[in-house]
């Protein structure tokens, strides 16, 4: 009785403990299992068909009689490690923590109607603006850029531990809290959408998804990119500051019609994905055009990346673990995850990982059966100071850089009526240093933006408050430089120059001397112009911003007002670094050996001509300035005359090859009558050594001959 | 006139072995020849292509007679022959259009190496030769 009154309690501790234990267990289980992974996979080479559950931002299943959209972080984030894949490369182009890694191409703001292509970036690179500290507030970034990123950072929302904008220039914080956009809560979030690289090719709709991002629709935009149903409603079309917790407004968000025939008989959709994503995914983003004097140079003309053409695609060097720190390609890259990635660049793959071990199997050069270059008769010191890429990257160099277009600055891929000289203006290929101080093509760009002057240091000013504080004193409709710059011809300039009678006729009528009149009197004009009208939008700046000194960049000259009315004058600033050139490296398309520079001896490079060297770029910007064109060896840092003394050691090196030829015969001579003198030498001295032992007295003699 | 023609030649040897030796030392550092310093040295190559044969031709007879030379100046004289020999053979084949990257990578390095040798090679030539004047000059002020 005693034992059964003490043990009950200790009893019942037990099976407590014993519950507790086996929960914990059970729960461990469930959650982590033995690879310490939660996530399931399926270690096989082979797809893994998804026939899946869709699911919306709160969690719901989606039938085919929802109305909301599908959420990637609740669909995928159920199987996948989205937190991991969330930090990867493509993901963080909008996080201010992310590394910053090697200069790429930045987010340049533009804006036709007030001249403007603001280089922007979260990273810390050079010559480029924080959107934070000029108040472009990430839900404008996403509104701006999301159709040219797959989502993540702050485009999905993720303010709450970075603010928006610099606290100092929110206007809706207060001691220092930031709050975030209320939009967020309208648009939804542009969380990173899977399917955009891992679709199938021609699965995903990547038009679609620019046409939600551009009417605010963010959280609809993965839907409508699989076309998993039509969206009806706009989120752009709901006024700024509306409440979005008022019922009214809700009901105005956009709503899915799902397609019934999508989903199978179990409820479940089949995402036709695949593991590496093809070439054409990357392309939505990562496509160049090149623009020659005719406009936009059609694809024909240009051949593809020569890797490409052998076969390969992107993802073969730009690869990626789970964590999508995807390798970029350059040499001397440390990718995050820790991986070696040295042969996933040019030189390592082609010539292995410089300094390596080569028992190291994955440091050995010819990857992917690479083959190893020749450079029969290149010395040694090209190696040291150009990049692969700048004998082999890039569109073919000519006299001068070429306009480029990029999918990131342009927005190539939405279907439009380009000419090529559409804004930003960027520029290429500019062979000037990286960080790596060895010569590299680079894209390049000259920024363009309205400013107030603090302290001789130009501060941009955010792009909405310029369209409007400038509306009615630049009076653009459309297109600053074709307004202003550039504006179209009276009829009276038409009459003056070519008659009342040809005044009419179309202007491919006209004759050369014609036209060459007709375009001196439109620069004149547009000199006027541009001085009148952005000396009214510089006071109307000054005035709406209390500011002491407003004043508009462009092509590295800086206009503010002038003392006369309706004039510019060009200032200096304290730095130069807000107003240079902005460069980042490009390294496709690769041309083959055959179309490399260099193929053609030494002097296609080491002459006056040499493109590398003698080619030009002009800093361009909206505003009508002709700057004098920078030369590529002024960029590198070369002086003139060192260059002229190369040049001219160049123009010899073939008679000089014959001079150091019998330079070395006359040695080998040399060397060999030594040798030979030594040789008889020996031999004379064993003669005489024999001599000497069958007749001592001959010695005798040979010594006092000595 | 044989006196100054090797004067000459010895100081041009000299100078030129300075200004290539001087422009390779940042190699030794770690860095490698650029600018200025490369242009200097490919000049001062070009004068060692003329010097150094025209220097083996006319002090070939003395250093193959130990009557004729003192034998630091032997050694000099042969270890600089060599020593040039290698060095300008090593980047003639950089310049021919046969050598990979690799071999070109090897045969620079050869450069370097053969082209350091050069300067105690040099030293030894200038040590020998002045020692050899010496020994001259005291043998013809010596009475008998």
């Amino acid at each position: 009785m005693r034992v059964r009154q003490i043990s009950r309690p200790v009893l019942g501790i037990l099976l407590l403990a014993v519950f507790l234990s086996t929960v914990t267990q059970l729960t461990c289980r469930s959650g982590y299992a033995a690879d310490g992974s939660k996530y399931a996979h399926s270690d096989s080479d082979a797809r893994f068909l998804h026939h899946i559950d869709l699911y919306d931002a709160d969690n719901r299943k989606i039938t085919s009689e929802s109305t909301t959209p599908y959420s990637s972080v609740k669909t995928c984030g159920r199987c996948h490690d989205y937190e991991t894949i969330s930090h990867g490369w493509h993901f963080n182009a909008f996080d201010p923590d992310a590394k910053s890694g090697r200069e790429g191409e930045p987010w340049i703001w533009t804006d036709a109607r007030t001249g403007t292509q603001l280089p922007l970036s979260y990273r810390d690179w050079s010559h480029t603006f924080d959107p934070r500290e000029i108040g472009i507030t990430a839900w404008q970034m996403t509104e701006k850029f999301g159709g040219r990123i797959p989502g993540g950072s702050m485009a999905a929302g993720a303010v709450a531990a970075v603010p928006e904008v610099s606290p100092s220039l929110d206007a809706s914080s207060a001691d220092g809290e930031v709050i975030p956009s209320p939009r967020w809560k309208l648009s939804g979030t542009l969380d990173i959408d899977c399917m955009i690289c891992h679709a199938q090719s021609g699965a995903y709709d990547f038009n679609q998804r620019r046409e939600q991002i551009e009417e605010h629709n963010f959280a609809w935009a993965p839907t409508a990119g699989l076309r998993l149903g039509t969206i009806d409603g706009k989120v752009s079309r709901i006024k700024e500051g509306s409440d979005p917790e008022d019922d009214a407004i809700k009901a105005k968000l956009p709503k899915v019609s799902y397609n019934p025939r999508r989903f199978n008989s179990d409820g479940t959709v089949f995402m036709d994905l695949i593991r590496e994503p093809s070439s054409n995914a990357c392309y939505q983003c990562h496509s160049n055009r090149i623009v020659g004097d005719k406009g936009i140079e059609q694809r024909w003309v240009h051949d593809e990346d020569v890797h490409l053409r052998a076969g390969m695609s992107c993802a073969d060097c730009h690869r990626n673990g789970i964590d999508h720190h995807i390798s970029r390609g350059f040499e001397g890259e440390e990718n995050p995850s820790g991986t070696l990635v040295q042969t996933l660049s040019c030189t390592g793959c082609h010539l292995g990982a410089q300094g390596s071990d080569a028992d190291t199997i994955s440091l050995r050069a010819g990857r992917l059966g690479s083959p190893t270059p020749m450079h029969a008769g290149l010395p040694p010191v090209h190696f040291e100071k150009l990049a692969c890429t700048a004998c082999h990257g890039g569109p073919a160099p000519r006299d001068e850089a070429l306009r480029l277009m990029t999918s990131l600055a342009h927005g190539l891929g939405d279907k439009g009526h380009r000419d090529g000289f559409e804004l930003p203006a960027i520029q290429g290929p500019v062979f000037t240093k990286g960080a790596s101080e060895k010569i590299h093509p680079h894209r390049a760009v000259w920024p363009a933006y309205w400013a107030t002057v603090v302290d001789g240091v130009a501060k941009p000013i955010a792009p909405e408050k310029v369209y409007d504080a400038t509306r009615k004193s630049l009076r653009v409709r459309k297109d600053f430089v074709d307004e202003l710059v550039l504006p179209k011809w009276s009829s009276k300039d038409l009459k003056e120059v070519l008659g009342d009678d040809r005044a009419r006729i179309p202007s491919e009528e006209w004759s050369d001397d014609e036209r060459q009149k007709l375009e001196k009197i439109q620069r004149e004009n547009g000199e006027t112009l541009f001085a009148e009208k952005v000396s009214a939008a510089l006071a109307s700046l000054e005035k709406e911003l209390e500011a002491e000194q407003a004043v508009y960049i462009s092509g590295g000259v800086v206009y503010a007002r002038g003392e006369e009315p309706d004039t510019l004058t060009s200032i200096q600033l304290a730095s130069k670094d807000d107003i240079d050139m902005v460069s980042w490296p490009m390294a496709h398309n690769v041309r083959p050996s055959g179309w490399s520079l260099g193929i053609k001896g030494c002097t296609e490079c080491h002459s006056d001509g040499g493109k590398i060297f003698a080619s030009t770029v002009s800093p361009v910007g909206p505003a009508p300035n002709v700057a004098e064109p920078i030369t590529m060896a002024t960029l590198q840092g070369m002086d003139a005359n060192q260059r002229l003394a190369w040049n001219q050691l160049f123009s010899g090196r073939k008679t000089f090859k014959y001079i150091i030829f019998t330079s070395l015969a006359l040695l080998l001579m040399t060397l060999l009558v030594g040798a030979g003198a030594i040789g008889a030498k020996a031999m004379g001295a064993g003669v005489a050594n024999v001599q000497g032992q069958t007749h001592p007295e001959s010695t005798t003699e040979n010594e006092v001959t000595a | 006139m044989m006196i100054w023609i090797d004067r000459i030649l010895l100081l041009a040897i000299v100078v030129i072995v300075a200004v290539l030796t001087a422009t390779a030392l940042p190699v030794l550092a770690g860095h490698h020849l650029g600018g200025t310093m490369l242009l200097l040295h490919m000049m001062a190559s070009g004068a060692l292509v003329f010097a150094l044969p025209a220097a083996a031709i006319v002090w070939l007879s003395r250093n193959i007679n130990s009557a004729t030379s003192d034998f630091i100046q032997r050694c000099g004289f042969w270890a600089l022959i060599v020593t040039g020999f290698a060095t300008i053979a090593t980047v003639f084949f950089c310049m021919l259009p046969y050598p990979s990257t690799q071999t070109m990578h090897q045969l620079i390095n050869w450069h370097g190496w053969s082209g350091f040798a050069m300067v105690p090679a040099t030293v030894l030539l200038a040590i020998g030769s002045l020692r050899w004047r010496r020994i001259q000059a005291t043998r013809s002020a010596t009475p008998g």
